[in-house]
Protein backbone atom coordinates (compact mmCIF):
# COMPACT_ATOMS: atom_id res chain seq x y z
CA UNK A 1 0.00 0.00 0.00
CA UNK A 2 0.86 3.43 -0.34
CA UNK A 3 0.21 6.35 1.62
CA UNK A 4 0.37 10.04 0.95
CA UNK A 5 0.73 12.03 4.01
CA UNK A 6 0.15 15.61 4.32
CA UNK A 7 2.78 16.22 1.49
CA UNK A 8 3.56 19.76 0.91
CA UNK A 9 5.84 21.42 -1.78
CA UNK A 10 6.85 24.40 -3.03
CA UNK A 11 9.04 25.72 -6.65
CA UNK A 12 11.02 28.29 -7.11
CA UNK A 13 9.31 32.04 -6.44
CA UNK A 14 7.18 30.08 -3.41
CA UNK A 15 5.23 28.80 -5.86
CA UNK A 16 3.18 26.27 -3.74
CA UNK A 17 2.15 22.81 -5.66
CA UNK A 18 1.24 20.80 -3.22
CA UNK A 19 -0.58 22.15 0.02
CA UNK A 20 -1.30 19.07 1.83
CA UNK A 21 -2.16 16.48 -0.19
CA UNK A 22 -3.53 12.78 1.87
CA UNK A 23 -3.99 9.90 -0.10
CA UNK A 24 -4.21 5.97 0.15
CA UNK A 25 -3.44 3.78 -2.77
CA UNK A 26 -4.87 0.40 -2.39
CA UNK A 27 -3.13 -2.59 -3.40
CA UNK A 28 -4.47 -4.13 -6.22
CA UNK A 29 -6.43 -1.31 -7.68
CA UNK A 30 -6.43 1.33 -10.00
CA UNK A 31 -6.50 4.84 -8.64
CA UNK A 32 -6.47 7.62 -11.56
CA UNK A 33 -5.04 11.02 -10.47
CA UNK A 34 -6.99 13.64 -12.06
CA UNK A 35 -7.09 17.71 -12.59
CA UNK A 36 -6.09 20.55 -14.35
CA UNK A 37 -2.72 21.35 -16.19
CA UNK A 38 0.01 22.48 -13.51
CA UNK A 39 -2.07 21.42 -10.41
CA UNK A 40 0.62 18.94 -8.92
CA UNK A 41 -0.78 15.55 -10.25
CA UNK A 42 2.70 14.64 -12.34
CA UNK A 43 4.89 16.49 -9.15
CA UNK A 44 3.17 14.00 -6.73
CA UNK A 45 3.86 11.22 -9.35
CA UNK A 46 7.56 12.26 -8.69
CA UNK A 47 7.22 11.55 -4.95
CA UNK A 48 5.77 8.47 -4.78
CA UNK A 49 8.90 7.22 -6.85
CA UNK A 50 11.57 9.77 -5.02
CA UNK A 51 12.60 11.86 -7.58
CA UNK A 52 11.34 14.73 -5.90
CA UNK A 53 11.58 15.23 -2.36
CA UNK A 54 8.74 16.86 -0.21
CA UNK A 55 8.70 20.45 1.48
CA UNK A 56 6.69 18.48 4.16
CA UNK A 57 5.13 15.45 4.65
CA UNK A 58 5.50 11.84 3.74
CA UNK A 59 5.21 9.20 1.40
CA UNK A 60 5.01 5.94 3.17
CA UNK A 61 5.54 2.63 0.65
CA UNK A 62 4.40 -0.57 2.61
CA UNK A 63 4.99 1.46 5.61
CA UNK A 64 8.30 2.92 4.98
CA UNK A 65 9.06 6.24 4.45
CA UNK A 66 10.36 6.76 1.05
CA UNK A 67 12.20 10.27 1.41
CA UNK A 68 14.34 8.65 4.63
CA UNK A 69 15.56 5.28 2.84
CA UNK A 70 19.07 4.59 2.44
CA UNK A 71 19.94 5.10 -0.82
CA UNK A 72 20.38 1.00 -0.89
CA UNK A 73 16.81 0.48 0.29
CA UNK A 74 15.50 3.03 -2.08
CA UNK A 75 16.98 1.46 -5.12
CA UNK A 76 15.43 -2.39 -3.34
CA UNK A 77 11.50 -0.24 -3.31
CA UNK A 78 12.40 1.46 -7.19
CA UNK A 79 12.84 -2.17 -8.38
CA UNK A 80 8.92 -3.23 -6.96
CA UNK A 81 7.86 -0.03 -9.34
CA UNK A 82 7.77 0.92 -12.73
CA UNK A 83 6.94 4.45 -13.80
CA UNK A 84 5.64 5.37 -17.85
CA UNK A 85 6.90 8.84 -18.58
CA UNK A 86 4.38 10.86 -20.41
CA UNK A 87 6.79 10.99 -23.55
CA UNK A 88 8.31 7.67 -22.90
CA UNK A 89 11.71 8.53 -21.82
CA UNK A 90 13.30 5.84 -23.72
CA UNK A 91 17.15 5.78 -23.74
CA UNK A 92 17.83 7.34 -27.20
CA UNK A 93 21.36 5.49 -27.67
CA UNK A 94 20.34 2.09 -26.95
CA UNK A 95 17.59 -0.57 -29.43
CA UNK A 96 14.04 -0.72 -28.58
CA UNK A 97 14.97 -4.31 -26.77
CA UNK A 98 18.20 -2.62 -25.15
CA UNK A 99 15.52 -0.59 -23.12
CA UNK A 100 13.58 -3.13 -22.40
CA UNK A 101 15.98 -5.42 -20.80
CA UNK A 102 18.35 -2.43 -19.51
CA UNK A 103 16.74 -3.26 -15.82
CA UNK A 104 17.17 -7.50 -15.90
CA UNK A 105 20.34 -6.90 -17.09
CA UNK A 106 21.07 -4.52 -14.36
CA UNK A 107 19.34 -6.43 -11.44
CA UNK A 108 18.74 -9.95 -12.74
CA UNK A 109 21.45 -12.84 -13.25
CA UNK A 110 19.45 -14.08 -16.55
CA UNK A 111 21.15 -15.11 -19.58
CA UNK A 112 20.97 -12.60 -22.88
CA UNK A 113 18.82 -15.47 -24.68
CA UNK A 114 16.29 -15.62 -21.64
CA UNK A 115 16.45 -11.67 -21.62
CA UNK A 116 15.82 -11.54 -25.34
CA UNK A 117 13.13 -13.95 -25.00
CA UNK A 118 11.44 -11.92 -21.81
CA UNK A 119 11.37 -8.64 -23.82
CA UNK A 120 9.73 -10.59 -27.20
CA UNK A 121 6.96 -11.79 -24.99
CA UNK A 122 6.36 -8.24 -22.89
CA UNK A 123 6.67 -6.62 -26.59
CA UNK A 124 3.35 -9.26 -27.66
CA UNK A 125 1.74 -8.32 -24.23
CA UNK A 126 1.91 -4.34 -25.50
CA UNK A 127 0.46 -5.80 -29.06
CA UNK A 128 4.52 -4.60 -30.81
CA UNK A 129 5.98 -8.10 -31.92
CA UNK A 130 9.17 -7.79 -34.32
CA UNK A 131 10.05 -4.64 -33.15
CA UNK A 132 13.17 -5.42 -30.93
CA UNK A 133 16.14 -4.10 -33.23
CA UNK A 134 14.41 -0.70 -33.57
CA UNK A 135 15.87 2.46 -32.92
CA UNK A 136 13.74 4.53 -30.31
CA UNK A 137 14.05 7.26 -33.22
CA UNK A 138 12.15 5.03 -35.52
CA UNK A 139 9.35 4.56 -33.04
CA UNK A 140 5.85 7.00 -33.18
CA UNK A 141 3.94 8.58 -30.25
CA UNK A 142 1.94 5.55 -29.43
CA UNK A 143 4.97 2.58 -29.89
CA UNK A 144 7.06 5.03 -27.65
CA UNK A 145 4.55 4.92 -24.89
CA UNK A 146 3.70 0.97 -25.29
CA UNK A 147 7.65 0.38 -25.57
CA UNK A 148 7.98 2.24 -21.87
CA UNK A 149 5.05 0.38 -20.72
CA UNK A 150 6.81 -2.41 -21.47
CA UNK A 151 9.85 -1.34 -20.19
CA UNK A 152 8.28 -0.50 -16.91
CA UNK A 153 6.45 -3.55 -16.38
CA UNK A 154 10.09 -5.39 -17.12
CA UNK A 155 10.93 -6.23 -13.82
CA UNK A 156 7.72 -7.32 -12.70
CA UNK A 157 6.61 -4.43 -10.92
CA UNK A 158 4.09 -4.31 -7.83
CA UNK A 159 3.43 -0.81 -8.53
CA UNK A 160 3.21 0.61 -12.03
CA UNK A 161 2.60 4.46 -12.23
CA UNK A 162 1.47 6.01 -15.58
CA UNK A 163 2.22 9.59 -16.55
CA UNK A 164 -0.45 11.04 -18.95
CA UNK A 165 -0.29 7.86 -20.91
CA UNK A 166 -2.66 8.68 -23.78
CA UNK A 167 -2.04 12.58 -24.04
CA UNK A 168 -0.90 13.12 -27.65
CA UNK A 169 -2.61 9.47 -28.90
CA UNK A 170 -4.93 9.34 -31.44
CA UNK A 171 -8.80 7.48 -29.89
CA UNK A 172 -8.57 3.82 -31.04
CA UNK A 173 -4.58 3.98 -29.34
CA UNK A 174 -5.49 6.02 -26.80
CA UNK A 175 -8.86 2.82 -25.95
CA UNK A 176 -5.77 0.46 -26.70
CA UNK A 177 -3.58 1.81 -23.85
CA UNK A 178 -6.52 1.62 -21.56
CA UNK A 179 -7.24 -1.73 -22.54
CA UNK A 180 -3.67 -2.68 -21.59
CA UNK A 181 -4.19 -0.60 -17.92
CA UNK A 182 -6.93 -2.73 -17.40
CA UNK A 183 -5.44 -6.25 -18.30
CA UNK A 184 -2.54 -5.59 -16.43
CA UNK A 185 -4.35 -4.98 -13.02
CA UNK A 186 -6.58 -7.41 -13.32
CA UNK A 187 -4.29 -10.63 -14.88
CA UNK A 188 -1.59 -9.40 -12.66
CA UNK A 189 -2.49 -7.49 -10.05
CA UNK A 190 -0.72 -4.56 -10.33
CA UNK A 191 -1.52 -1.72 -8.31
CA UNK A 192 -1.52 0.76 -11.05
CA UNK A 193 -1.92 4.97 -10.29
CA UNK A 194 -2.22 6.47 -13.71
CA UNK A 195 -2.10 10.97 -13.97
CA UNK A 196 -4.56 11.73 -16.83
CA UNK A 197 -6.77 14.23 -18.34
CA UNK A 198 -8.56 12.20 -20.27
CA UNK A 199 -12.25 11.84 -18.33
CA UNK A 200 -13.17 8.73 -20.80
CA UNK A 201 -9.97 7.14 -19.63
CA UNK A 202 -10.80 7.55 -16.37
CA UNK A 203 -14.00 6.00 -16.11
CA UNK A 204 -12.80 3.06 -18.12
CA UNK A 205 -9.53 2.08 -16.04
CA UNK A 206 -10.31 3.45 -12.50
CA UNK A 207 -11.66 1.66 -9.44
CA UNK A 208 -10.88 4.56 -7.59
CA UNK A 209 -10.40 8.58 -8.48
CA UNK A 210 -8.36 11.26 -6.77
CA UNK A 211 -9.05 15.15 -8.13
CA UNK A 212 -6.26 17.48 -7.13
CA UNK A 213 -7.04 21.12 -7.10
CA UNK A 214 -5.21 23.99 -5.71
CA UNK A 215 -2.67 21.74 -4.62
CA UNK A 216 -5.03 19.70 -2.30
CA UNK A 217 -7.25 16.37 -2.58
CA UNK A 218 -10.72 17.72 -3.81
CA UNK A 219 -12.30 14.73 -4.14
CA UNK A 220 -11.94 11.29 -3.59
CA UNK A 221 -14.44 8.11 -4.62
CA UNK A 222 -14.84 5.70 -7.12
CA UNK A 223 -15.06 6.26 -11.18
CA UNK A 224 -19.27 6.04 -10.17
CA UNK A 225 -19.29 8.42 -6.99
CA UNK A 226 -17.38 11.10 -9.25
CA UNK A 227 -19.89 10.58 -12.04
CA UNK A 228 -22.35 11.43 -9.81
CA UNK A 229 -20.76 13.75 -7.38
CA UNK A 230 -22.36 17.49 -6.41
CA UNK A 231 -19.26 19.20 -6.07
CA UNK A 232 -19.38 22.14 -8.28
CA UNK A 233 -15.52 21.84 -9.05
CA UNK A 234 -15.25 18.34 -10.01
CA UNK A 235 -18.21 18.98 -11.74
CA UNK A 236 -17.56 21.71 -13.31
CA UNK A 237 -13.80 19.79 -14.41
CA UNK A 238 -15.00 16.62 -15.57
CA UNK A 239 -17.76 18.14 -17.60
CA UNK A 240 -15.24 20.75 -18.95
CA UNK A 241 -17.08 23.72 -18.72
CA UNK A 242 -15.61 27.34 -19.35
CA UNK A 243 -17.92 29.16 -16.74
CA UNK A 244 -17.95 27.70 -12.63
CA UNK A 245 -15.36 27.97 -9.25
CA UNK A 246 -12.62 26.90 -11.39
CA UNK A 247 -11.20 29.71 -13.42
CA UNK A 248 -9.24 29.72 -15.56
CA UNK A 249 -5.80 31.12 -13.68
CA UNK A 250 -5.25 31.79 -10.25
CA UNK A 251 -4.31 34.31 -8.44
CA UNK A 252 -0.61 32.59 -7.43
CA UNK A 253 -0.29 32.21 -11.27
CA UNK A 254 -1.34 28.47 -10.88
CA UNK B 1 22.16 17.62 -5.83
CA UNK B 2 19.12 19.85 -5.86
CA UNK B 3 19.23 20.46 -1.74
CA UNK B 4 22.72 22.34 -2.49
CA UNK B 5 21.41 23.95 -4.75
CA UNK B 6 18.24 24.99 -3.34
CA UNK B 7 20.45 26.03 -0.37
CA UNK B 8 22.94 28.20 -2.09
CA UNK B 9 19.51 30.33 -3.22
CA UNK B 10 18.36 30.05 -0.04
CA UNK B 11 21.72 31.74 1.40
CA UNK B 12 22.16 33.85 -1.63
CA UNK B 13 18.34 35.68 -0.56
CA UNK B 14 19.43 35.42 3.17
CA UNK B 15 22.27 37.44 3.12
CA UNK B 16 20.82 39.77 -0.25
CA UNK B 17 23.91 38.83 -2.06
CA UNK B 18 24.42 40.39 -5.77
CA UNK B 19 24.88 38.58 -8.89
CA UNK B 20 28.43 38.64 -7.87
CA UNK B 21 28.09 36.78 -4.81
CA UNK B 22 25.99 34.48 -5.66
CA UNK B 23 28.43 33.12 -9.09
CA UNK B 24 31.05 32.87 -6.25
CA UNK B 25 28.71 30.79 -3.83
CA UNK B 26 27.39 28.92 -7.23
CA UNK B 27 31.23 28.26 -7.91
CA UNK B 28 31.79 26.51 -4.58
CA UNK B 29 28.63 24.59 -4.71
CA UNK B 30 29.62 23.26 -8.33
CA UNK B 31 33.34 22.43 -7.11
CA UNK B 32 31.25 20.25 -3.99
CA UNK B 33 28.70 18.61 -6.69
CA UNK B 34 31.72 17.65 -8.87
CA UNK B 35 33.77 16.92 -6.10
CA UNK B 36 30.65 14.34 -4.94
CA UNK B 37 30.71 12.67 -8.50
CA UNK B 38 34.24 11.99 -8.60
CA UNK B 39 33.74 10.35 -5.08
CA UNK B 40 30.98 8.24 -6.36
CA UNK B 41 33.29 7.25 -9.34
CA UNK B 42 36.06 6.47 -7.18
CA UNK B 43 33.75 3.99 -5.29
CA UNK B 44 32.51 2.79 -8.56
CA UNK B 45 35.63 0.98 -9.49
CA UNK B 46 34.53 -2.00 -8.09
CA UNK B 47 31.67 -2.04 -10.96
CA UNK B 48 34.72 -1.64 -13.55
CA UNK B 49 34.32 -5.77 -14.70
CA UNK B 50 30.61 -5.46 -14.54
CA UNK B 51 30.84 -2.23 -16.69
CA UNK B 52 33.15 -2.78 -19.11
CA UNK B 53 30.94 -2.81 -22.04
CA UNK B 54 30.20 0.65 -21.27
CA UNK B 55 33.54 1.92 -20.45
CA UNK B 56 34.65 0.11 -24.27
CA UNK B 57 32.89 2.09 -25.83
CA UNK B 58 33.70 5.64 -23.96
CA UNK B 59 37.48 4.62 -24.24
CA UNK B 60 36.42 4.02 -28.41
CA UNK B 61 34.43 7.38 -28.18
CA UNK B 62 37.50 9.85 -26.84
CA UNK B 63 40.25 7.45 -28.08
CA UNK B 64 39.81 6.13 -31.92
CA UNK B 65 37.16 8.56 -32.58
CA UNK B 66 39.71 11.54 -32.10
CA UNK B 67 42.76 10.23 -33.64
CA UNK B 68 42.17 11.63 -37.22
CA UNK B 69 42.10 15.06 -35.38
CA UNK B 70 44.85 14.63 -33.23
CA UNK B 71 47.09 13.40 -36.29
CA UNK B 72 46.12 16.27 -38.11
CA UNK B 73 46.92 18.29 -34.57
CA UNK B 74 50.00 16.87 -34.26
CA UNK B 75 51.66 16.90 -37.31
CA UNK B 76 51.27 20.65 -37.64
CA UNK B 77 52.63 21.09 -34.31
CA UNK B 78 55.80 19.35 -34.20
CA UNK B 79 56.50 21.25 -37.67
CA UNK B 80 55.96 24.73 -36.28
CA UNK B 81 57.52 23.93 -33.60
CA UNK B 82 60.55 22.62 -35.67
CA UNK B 83 60.53 25.78 -38.12
CA UNK B 84 60.01 28.17 -34.43
CA UNK B 85 63.33 26.41 -32.89
CA UNK B 86 65.41 26.84 -35.87
CA UNK B 87 64.59 30.08 -36.56
CA UNK B 88 65.78 30.43 -32.64
CA UNK B 89 68.45 28.47 -32.74
CA UNK B 90 69.92 30.56 -35.90
CA UNK B 91 71.46 33.03 -33.35
CA UNK B 92 73.11 30.01 -31.34
CA UNK B 93 74.87 28.26 -34.67
CA UNK B 94 73.59 25.53 -35.87
CA UNK B 95 70.24 23.91 -34.84
CA UNK B 96 71.70 20.60 -35.63
CA UNK B 97 72.58 19.65 -31.91
CA UNK B 98 69.84 21.47 -30.00
CA UNK B 99 66.88 20.48 -32.61
CA UNK B 100 65.71 17.49 -31.81
CA UNK B 101 66.01 18.07 -28.15
CA UNK B 102 64.04 21.85 -27.86
CA UNK B 103 61.44 20.49 -29.74
CA UNK B 104 60.92 17.14 -28.46
CA UNK B 105 60.98 18.47 -24.74
CA UNK B 106 58.55 21.36 -25.32
CA UNK B 107 56.23 18.79 -27.52
CA UNK B 108 56.17 16.30 -24.83
CA UNK B 109 56.02 18.22 -21.31
CA UNK B 110 53.50 21.33 -22.94
CA UNK B 111 52.32 21.13 -26.42
CA UNK B 112 51.37 17.51 -27.08
CA UNK B 113 49.36 17.64 -23.74
CA UNK B 114 47.92 20.50 -23.99
CA UNK B 115 46.76 20.56 -27.57
CA UNK B 116 45.36 16.81 -27.29
CA UNK B 117 43.49 18.29 -24.36
CA UNK B 118 41.67 21.25 -26.03
CA UNK B 119 40.64 19.17 -29.04
CA UNK B 120 39.55 16.46 -26.77
CA UNK B 121 37.63 18.88 -24.63
CA UNK B 122 36.13 20.23 -27.34
CA UNK B 123 34.79 16.57 -28.88
CA UNK B 124 34.55 14.61 -25.88
CA UNK B 125 33.78 17.24 -23.12
CA UNK B 126 31.07 18.94 -25.14
CA UNK B 127 29.62 16.00 -26.22
CA UNK B 128 29.32 14.49 -22.80
CA UNK B 129 27.20 17.88 -21.89
CA UNK B 130 25.52 16.84 -24.99
CA UNK B 131 24.42 13.74 -24.28
CA UNK B 132 24.06 13.86 -20.95
CA UNK B 133 21.87 16.91 -21.12
CA UNK B 134 19.61 15.90 -23.68
CA UNK B 135 19.04 12.87 -21.36
CA UNK B 136 18.23 15.22 -18.30
CA UNK B 137 15.61 17.46 -20.02
CA UNK B 138 14.15 14.34 -21.48
CA UNK B 139 13.90 12.69 -18.34
CA UNK B 140 16.14 9.45 -19.22
CA UNK B 141 18.20 10.22 -16.00
CA UNK B 142 14.62 10.17 -14.03
CA UNK B 143 13.75 7.12 -15.75
CA UNK B 144 17.51 5.34 -15.24
CA UNK B 145 16.39 6.42 -11.50
CA UNK B 146 13.21 4.96 -11.00
CA UNK B 147 14.66 1.54 -13.07
CA UNK B 148 17.19 1.75 -9.73
CA UNK B 149 20.35 2.33 -12.29
CA UNK B 150 22.82 4.94 -10.40
CA UNK B 151 23.36 7.50 -13.00
CA UNK B 152 26.60 8.67 -12.02
CA UNK B 153 27.97 4.82 -12.15
CA UNK B 154 25.71 4.79 -15.50
CA UNK B 155 26.89 7.41 -17.26
CA UNK B 156 29.72 9.45 -15.32
CA UNK B 157 31.80 6.52 -14.29
CA UNK B 158 32.75 5.01 -17.53
CA UNK B 159 33.37 8.45 -19.32
CA UNK B 160 35.23 9.26 -16.38
CA UNK B 161 37.33 6.14 -16.51
CA UNK B 162 37.39 6.23 -20.48
CA UNK B 163 39.13 10.29 -20.23
CA UNK B 164 41.52 8.89 -17.30
CA UNK B 165 42.75 5.97 -19.64
CA UNK B 166 42.58 7.28 -22.72
CA UNK B 167 44.21 11.10 -22.59
CA UNK B 168 47.57 9.66 -21.98
CA UNK B 169 47.44 6.68 -24.62
CA UNK B 170 46.41 9.58 -26.88
CA UNK B 171 48.94 12.24 -25.70
CA UNK B 172 51.97 9.82 -26.23
CA UNK B 173 50.28 9.28 -29.54
CA UNK B 174 50.00 12.98 -30.23
CA UNK B 175 53.85 12.65 -29.03
CA UNK B 176 55.09 10.74 -31.40
CA UNK B 177 53.44 12.05 -34.36
CA UNK B 178 54.24 15.50 -33.47
CA UNK B 179 57.99 14.44 -33.31
CA UNK B 180 57.81 12.96 -36.33
CA UNK B 181 56.67 16.11 -37.96
CA UNK B 182 59.21 18.06 -36.77
CA UNK B 183 61.92 15.29 -36.99
CA UNK B 184 60.85 15.53 -41.05
CA UNK B 185 61.20 19.41 -41.36
CA UNK B 186 64.66 19.33 -39.52
CA UNK B 187 65.36 16.79 -41.91
CA UNK B 188 64.17 18.56 -45.12
CA UNK B 189 64.47 22.07 -44.51
CA UNK B 190 67.48 22.54 -42.21
CA UNK B 191 69.83 19.49 -43.30
CA UNK B 192 68.96 17.38 -39.35
CA UNK B 193 69.61 14.10 -39.61
CA UNK B 194 67.29 11.64 -38.01
CA UNK B 195 69.72 10.33 -35.98
CA UNK B 196 71.32 13.68 -34.83
CA UNK B 197 67.86 14.44 -34.02
CA UNK B 198 67.35 11.52 -31.90
CA UNK B 199 71.05 12.01 -30.14
CA UNK B 200 70.06 15.60 -29.29
CA UNK B 201 67.02 13.74 -27.63
CA UNK B 202 68.67 10.73 -25.47
CA UNK B 203 71.03 13.51 -24.52
CA UNK B 204 68.96 16.70 -23.59
CA UNK B 205 66.36 14.85 -22.34
CA UNK B 206 64.61 13.52 -19.18
CA UNK B 207 62.05 11.00 -17.82
CA UNK B 208 60.79 14.21 -15.47
CA UNK B 209 59.28 15.66 -19.27
CA UNK B 210 57.58 12.64 -20.17
CA UNK B 211 55.99 11.91 -16.71
CA UNK B 212 55.22 15.36 -16.58
CA UNK B 213 53.61 15.73 -19.94
CA UNK B 214 51.58 11.89 -19.13
CA UNK B 215 50.61 13.40 -15.72
CA UNK B 216 48.76 16.46 -17.47
CA UNK B 217 47.26 14.14 -20.08
CA UNK B 218 45.57 12.34 -17.19
CA UNK B 219 44.70 15.29 -15.31
CA UNK B 220 43.06 16.73 -18.09
CA UNK B 221 41.22 13.56 -19.46
CA UNK B 222 39.80 13.45 -16.15
CA UNK B 223 38.32 16.82 -15.89
CA UNK B 224 37.37 16.95 -18.91
CA UNK B 225 34.94 14.05 -18.28
CA UNK B 226 34.49 15.30 -14.79
CA UNK B 227 33.41 18.74 -16.02
CA UNK B 228 31.46 17.07 -18.88
CA UNK B 229 29.22 15.06 -16.53
CA UNK B 230 28.60 18.04 -14.14
CA UNK B 231 27.76 20.10 -16.66
CA UNK B 232 25.58 17.62 -18.48
CA UNK B 233 23.40 16.63 -14.86
CA UNK B 234 23.25 20.28 -14.02
CA UNK B 235 21.47 21.24 -17.24
CA UNK B 236 18.57 23.00 -17.48
CA UNK B 237 15.47 24.05 -20.02
CA UNK B 238 14.93 22.43 -23.23
CA UNK B 239 17.12 22.03 -26.35
CA UNK B 240 18.71 25.97 -25.65
CA UNK B 241 19.62 24.33 -22.22
CA UNK B 242 21.87 22.06 -23.94
CA UNK B 243 23.18 24.18 -26.36
CA UNK B 244 24.13 26.46 -23.26
CA UNK B 245 25.39 23.17 -21.22
CA UNK B 246 27.46 22.44 -24.47
CA UNK B 247 29.52 25.58 -24.63
CA UNK B 248 30.21 26.05 -20.80
CA UNK B 249 31.12 22.48 -20.97
CA UNK B 250 34.08 23.13 -23.41
CA UNK B 251 34.85 26.43 -21.81
CA UNK B 252 34.86 25.20 -17.90
CA UNK B 253 37.51 22.21 -19.54
CA UNK B 254 39.82 24.67 -21.15
CA UNK B 255 40.14 27.33 -18.59
CA UNK B 256 40.56 23.64 -16.42
CA UNK B 257 43.29 22.27 -19.15
CA UNK B 258 45.06 25.76 -18.78
CA UNK B 259 44.73 25.70 -14.52
CA UNK B 260 46.10 22.13 -14.23
CA UNK B 261 49.49 22.40 -16.64
CA UNK B 262 50.71 25.15 -14.42
CA UNK B 263 50.06 23.53 -11.21
CA UNK B 264 51.45 20.45 -12.68
CA UNK B 265 54.31 22.44 -14.11
CA UNK B 266 54.56 24.23 -11.40
CA UNK B 267 55.32 21.28 -9.04
CA UNK B 268 56.88 19.04 -11.22
CA UNK B 269 59.73 21.42 -12.86
CA UNK B 270 60.18 24.32 -10.76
Amino acid sequence: MIEIIDLHKNFRNNKKVLDGVNLIIEPGKTTTIVGRSGCGKSVLLKHIVALLRPDRGKVLIEGENISEMTSQGLFETRKKMGLVFQNGALFDSLTVEENIGLGLREHTTMSDEEISSKVSRLLDMVGLPNIEKYKTSELSGGMRKRVSLARALAMDPEYVLYDEPTTGLDPIMSAIIDELIVRLATELKITSIVVTHDMKSVYKISDRVAMLHYGKVQFYGTAEELRHTNDPVVRQFIEGNVDGPIKPIHKDGR
Amino acid sequence: MGLLRRFVIAVSEFLLLDKFGRNVLNFFVGMGESSMILYSTAKNVRYVHKDRRLILEQMVIVGINSIPLVVITSIFTGMVSAVQAGYQLEDFGSPTQFLGSSTTRAITIELGPVLTGLVIAGRFGASIAAEIGTMRVTEQIDALETMAIDPIRYLATPRIFAGIVMMPLLTIFADAIAISGSMFIGYTTMDVAPQAFLASVQRFMVLRDLVSGLLKALLFGASTALIGCYVGFSTEGGAEGVGVATIKAFVLSSAAILVNDYIVAAVLLT
